[in-house]
C-alpha cells in the first residue's frame, strides 16, 4: 500500500507544482525536491481499525446540546437541568461517565424539549423584525406561511439546515422538506397558530440525528 | 479474510489516490472531504462546548478554508478554557458531595416561637439536654432565669443560672414523653390550682409539668409510661416527708435495666463524679435559657446580636472544668463548649452552605488546571504547583477552621498565607501558594476527600495520569485457602493480593502523610515518624491512647506490627528504600512518573478519548501515540498544542 501512497503523494506534488525543468533524458534520473510539500495524510488501515479510518459520529453531550439549544434557538430548554441525569450527564460522584447513548429516553425528553422551546422561540419571532428573527429571518414578514414562495422556503430551509446542522441541505432533501412546510404551514394557518408553521421546522431539525450528532 | 484484504487494501488505496488527486487539483481542500461548516461545527463542539454561531458559519464560508491558526485561536476563547475545565473535571471526578458527611448535627436551626433563638437539636439533644430533637427554652432568658418559674413545685428558692465557670444551667424542666405519659389538666393554670381543683392528687404535684400549649403554660400530669415495658414496670412510688411521690422505682428490676425514675429538677448529673462533664437527669428533659449572641458568620442580615441558645453561644476553646478540647466532635456533646467564636464550628440550618463549600472544593482544582492552561505551563505543572485558589467560602473555612467535625481538612499554609477574602464573596477567587507539600492537584481537599483512602488515591492517579488499571494477570490461579501465604497481612506479599498490591502500597506511601477519609496533612513536626507516647499506650493495651494516636500503629498482627508499634501507619510494612516515597510526597511520585514518559502517552489518550469520543485502537497507537507523545514533550508539554495536533490528524478530521 504504501508505494501506492508514494505515488499519490508525488502526483499531489505534479498537481501543485508547475515546474519548468527540462524534461530527463532517456535513462536519466532527475530526483523531485518534495521538501516543501506537505507529507501526504496518515491514515490507519481501516481493517486493522475496526472498520474505521476516522472517527464514528458521537452524539452530543448534555452540556453541549444545553448550548446547541440556546445558540440555535435564542432560548434554553427549561427542563435540561432537571433532566441531565437522565439525558445522560454525570455528576462524577456516583456517576463517573457521561453517557452519550442516544437511548429512547434522550429522544423522548429531546422532543419534549424541542417542542418548548421551537414553539416560543417561533411565538417570539412573530413580534420581531425579519432581520431579528431566529427560525425565518429570510422570509418576507407576514403570518400568512402559506402564501410564501418555493424560493424562500427553500432559502429559508437552507439557512435552518446549517444553524441546526452545520450543513446545507441537498436539493433533493430541501424539495422534500419545503413540501412538508407547506403542508404544516396550512394546518397552521387553518389552526390559526402561524407560530406552528416554522416551530414544526424547528421540532423536526432539531430532533433529527444530524442535531444531535457530530 | 485472506483473499479479502488485498483487495480491501487496493480499495483503500484507490480511494487515496482519487483523494490525492483531487487534492492535486485544488490544492487547499479539506482532504477529509468534510463540508467546511460541518468540520467549524465538530470543532467549535469540541473547543467551545458548543455549535457555531450563524456569524462564524458565513466568516468560515467566507474564507473558504479553516486554516491553523483559526484552531489555535478557538483555544484562546474564553469558552475554551470554560470546555477545559469540564475536561478536568470528568478526569479528576471532582465532585465530593457524596464523599463528605454531615449528618446535620452542627446546623444551627431556626425557631418559631419565644425569643427565636438559634439552637442544636438533632442528635447532639440528648446528652445536653436529655431528649434528641430537644432545644432550649426559648421563653426564658438564661441570665434572668430566677425570674421565671414554670413548674415552682420542682424548682429551688433561688434558681443558679451558671456554674461557677458560667456553664449555663438548666432554667426549666419537663417530664420527657420516652419514659412518661402526661396527660393535660384541663381547667387549671398550674400545678398548685390543679391540686386545690382536684384534678391531680397532691401527692403527685411533683409530677406535674408545666407545658405549653399553642404558647400557654398548661399543667399536665405525668406518669410513668404504661405502654413502654421498662417504665411499666416502675410500680412502686417512693414518698418524701410530705407524703408526695419523689421517684418510681421497679420492684424487681432486670439486670442493668433502668429501675428508678426521680422527679425532674434543675439539677444536672455530674458524669463519673467528674465535675464539668454534666448530663440531664433520666426520664427529664433539662432546658437552659437564651441569651443573644454575636451574629453567626453566615448571617448576611446585617444584625450584630441574634438570640442563641445559651449552650451554643459559648464559645470556649477548652472545657473550663476539665481542660478536654471542644474542637473536636466532642463539643457537641459538652455543656461548655458551644459553638465557638461567631459560631463557627457550627453550620447554617439550611445546606446551603455546606453546598457552597461543597462547591468550593469542587472547584479549587479545577482552578489549577485552568490556571496552568491559560499561562501555557508544561501540562504536568497540575500535578506538581504549589499554587491554590481560594474563594470567600473555602478561605474563611481554612482560616477560622469553621465546622471542624464535619471538614477535617488542615489548612494549606500559613495562616497569613491564605488570602483572607471575606466569607461572602463566594465569586471572588484568590490565587496563593500553598505550603511545601502541596503537589498541584493531588493534595487539593478535593482530591483527598474524593479519593478517600491511599489505595484509592493511587488507583485514581495510575487510571487518569498514567492509564493504567490495576488488575491481575490473566490465567492467574490463587493458593487454596489453607495456604499460609493468604494469612500474610501485608498485601503486597499475600498471595493473589501481591499482583495489585505489592506496587499499590509503595506508591501509597506518597500520600502517606495524608489522612484517610479526610483532607489533614499529618504534619511531621506534630505527627513525627515514631511517638513513644503512641508506643507505651500500644503496650499498657490503650489502642486509642484516649484519641491522640489514631494516625499510628497501636495493635500487632504479626511480627513486623510488632516491631511497628508506635510508628506513624504508613510506615508499616514500608521498607527503607520506600520510606523516602513518605517524605517525597506525591510530587516525587510525578517526578519519578515524568522519567517513563507514561505522564506523556496518557495525557494524549486522554485528549484523543476526549475528542474523538473513543479510545485509541490498536492501529492508532502505532500510528499517532508515539508521535503525539513526543511532539507534546517536546513542545514543553503544552497541552493547547497536543489538542491542536490531535484535532489535526487525520482521524479527527474524517467522520465514517
Amino acid at each position: 500500500m504504501r508505494p501506492l501512497v508514494l505515488l499519490a503523494a508525488a502526483l499531489v506534488v505534479a498537481g501543485c507544482s508547475k515546474s519548468t525543468v527540462a524534461p530527463p533524458q532517456d535513462a536519466e534520473l532527475t530526483p523531485v525536491d518534495l521538501s516543501n510539500h506537505p507529507a501526504p495524510p496518515v491514515l490507519p488501515d481501516p481493517e486493522a481499525n475496526g472498520g474505521h479510518v476516522g472517527r464514528a459520529p458521537r452524539r452530543i453531550t448534555v452540556a453541549q446540546l444545553k448550548q446547541s439549544i440556546l445558540v440555535t434557538t435564542g432560548r434554553q430548554w427549561s427542563q435540561i437541568d432537571t433532566l441531565a441525569a437522565s439525558l445522560g450527564a454525570a455528576d462524577f460522584a456516583l456517576v463517573n461517565s457521561e453517557s452519550t447513548e442516544p437511548n429512547l429516553v434522550f429522544a423522548k425528553f429531546l422532543e419534549d424539549g424541542a417542542r418548548e422551546v421551537c414553539l416560543n422561540a417561533a411565538r417570539d419571532d412573530l413580534a420581531r423584525s425579519p432581520s431579528a428573527r431566529v427560525l425565518y429571518p429570510l422570509v418576507p414578514d407576514t403570518r400568512d406561511f402559506t402564501t410564501l414562495t418555493d424560493g424562500a422556503i427553500r432559502g429559508n430551509l437552507g439557512y435552518l439546515s446549517v444553524r441546526f446542522w452545520g450543513q446545507p441541505m441537498a436539493d433533493a432533501e430541501l424539495g422534500t422538506w419545503a413540501t412538508t412546510f407547506k403542508a404544516v404551514a396550512a394546518a397552521a394557518k387553518a389552526a390559526n397558530k402561524p407560530e406552528q408553521a416554522w416551530g414544526a421546522m424547528c421540532v423536526a431539525l432539531m430532533i433529527d440525528p444530524r442535531f444531535i450528532t457530530y | 479474510m485472506s483473499l479479502l484484504r488485498p483487495l480491501n487494501r487496493l480499495a483503500l488505496a484507490s480511494v487515496l489516490f482519487v483523494a490525492a488527486l483531487s487534492q492535486a487539483q485544488v490544492c487547499q481542500a479539506d482532504p477529509s472531504g468534510i463540508p467546511i461548516e460541518r468540520r467549524l461545527r465538530q470543532l467549535s463542539l469540541d473547543l467551545l462546548g458548543r455549535p457555531p454561531t450563524m456569524d462564524e458559519y458565513r466568516f468560515v464560508q467566507a474564507k473558504g478554508a479553516i486554516l491553523p491558526e483559526d484552531v489555535r485561536a478557538l483555544m484562546g476563547r474564553e469558552e475554551f478554557y470554560g470546555r477545559m475545565k469540564e475536561y478536568h473535571r470528568a478526569l479528576l471526578r471532582s465532585n465530593i458531595s457524596a464523599a463528605i458527611y454531615n449528618n446535620g448535627d452542627t446546623r444551627l436551626n431556626t425557631t418559631t416561637d419565644g425569643a427565636l433563638p438559634l439552637e442544636l437539636r438533632g442528635n447532639p439533644s440528648a446528652p445536653l439536654r436529655g431528649r434528641n430533637s430537644t432545644g432550649c427554652d426559648h421563653f426564658i432568658p438564661q441570665d434572668q432565669c430566677d425570674a421565671y418559674r414554670e413548674d415552682p413545685q420542682n424548682e429551688p428558692a433561688t434558681k443558679t443560672c451558671r456554674d461557677e465557670q458560667g456553664v449555663p444551667l438548666p432554667v426549666s424542666a419537663d417530664y420527657s414523653p420516652d419514659q412518661y405519659q402526661c396527660t393535660q389538666l384541663t381547667g387549671a393554670t398550674s400545678c398548685a390550682d390543679a391540686v386545690s381543683k382536684g384534678l391531680t392528687a397532691d401527692k403527685y404535684l411533683y409530677f406535674c409539668d408545666m407545658r405549653r400549649v399553642s404558647g400557654v403554660l398548661q399543667p399536665h400530669a405525668c406518669l410513668p409510661n404504661p405502654g413502654n415495658p421498662i417504665t411499666a414496670a416502675m410500680t412502686t412510688e417512693v414518698l418524701d416527708g410530705n407524703g408526695r411521690v419523689v421517684a418510681f422505682t421497679n420492684p424487681a428490676p432486670l439486670a442493668g435495666a433502668l429501675a428508678r425514675l426521680d422527679r425532674c429538677s434543675l439539677t444536672l448529673v455530674v458524669q463519673g463524679g467528674v465535675r464539668g462533664h454534666y448530663a440531664a437527669q433520666t426520664g427529664c428533659i433539662q432546658r437552659e435559657g437564651t441569651v443573644m449572641a454575636p451574629a453567626p458568620y453566615w448571617d448576611s442580615s446585617g444584625a450584630a446580636t441574634v438570640a442563641m441558645c445559651a449552650i451554643e453561644a459559648q464559645d470556649r476553646p477548652v472545657n473550663p472544668w476539665t481542660m478536654e478540647s471542644c474542637e473536636t466532635a466532642r463539643f457537641l456533646s459538652d455543656r461548655a463548649c458551644g459553638c465557638g467564636v461567631l459560631s463557627r464550628r457550627c453550620e447554617s440550618g439550611s445546606a446551603t452552605l455546606h453546598n457552597d463549600r461543597v462547591a468550593a472544593i469542587n472547584e479549587e482544582p479545577l482552578r489549577i488546571a485552568d490556571s496552568v492552561l491559560r499561562r501555557d505551563e508544561d501540562y504536568f505543572t497540575l500535578l506538581t504547583t504549589r499554587r491554590g485558589f481560594v474563594n470567600g467560602t473555602l478561605a474563611q473555612l481554612y482560616r477560622q477552621n469553621q465546622s471542624p467535625t464535619v471538614w477535617l481538612v488542615t489548612r494549606p499554609g500559613p495562616m497569613d498565607s491564605v488570602p483572607d477574602v471575606p466569607f461572602a464573596a463566594k465569586d471572588t477567587w484568590v490565587e496563593y501558594t500553598r505550603a511545601e507539600n502541596a503537589s498541584g492537584v493531588l493534595t487539593t481537599p478535593e482530591w483527598l476527600y474524593r479519593f478517600p483512602t491511599v489505595r484509592s488515591r493511587v488507583n485514581e492517579f495510575w487510571d487518569a495520569f498514567l492509564c493504567k488499571h490495576f488488575a491481575p494477570p490473566a490465567g492467574t490461579t490463587v493458593p487454596p485457602p489453607e495456604d499460609a501465604c493468604n494469612r500474610e497481612n501485608n498485601l503486597s506479599k499475600r498471595c493473589g493480593c501481591s499482583y495489585c498490591h505489592a506496587t499499590i502500597e509503595p506508591a501509597g506511601a506518597h500520600w502517606g502523610r495524608y489522612g484517610e477519609r479526610n483532607a489533614q496533612y499529618l504534619d511531621p513536626d506534630v505527627f513525627p515518624k515514631y511517638s513513644a507516647k503512641c508506643r507505651d499506650c500500644a503496650l499498657a493495651g490503650n489502642v486509642t491512647c484516649d484519641g491522640e494516636c489514631g494516625n499510628y500503629v497501636m495493635q500487632a498482627f504479626d511480627g513486623d506490627g510488632a516491631q511497628s508499634l508506635g510508628l506513624l501507619k504508613t510506615y508499616l510494612y514500608r521498607t527503607p528504600e520506600e520510606e523516602p516515597n513518605i517524605v517525597g510526597g506525591p510530587a516525587l511520585l510525578v517526578q519519578r512518573m515524568m522519567q517513563t514518559g507514561d505522564l506523556e502517552r496518557c495525557a494524549v489518550r486522554n485528549v484523543w478519548n476526549a475528542f474523538l469520543g473513543r479510545p485509541m485502537t490498536a492501529e492508532e497507537e502505532r500510528l499517532y501515540l508515539e508521535a503525539l507523545s513526543v511532539e507534546f514533550a517536546a513542545h514543553n508539554h503544552d497541552l493547547k498544542d497536543l489538542i491542536f495536533r490531535v484535532t489535526s490528524t487525520e482521524a479527527y478530521r474524517r467522520i465514517d
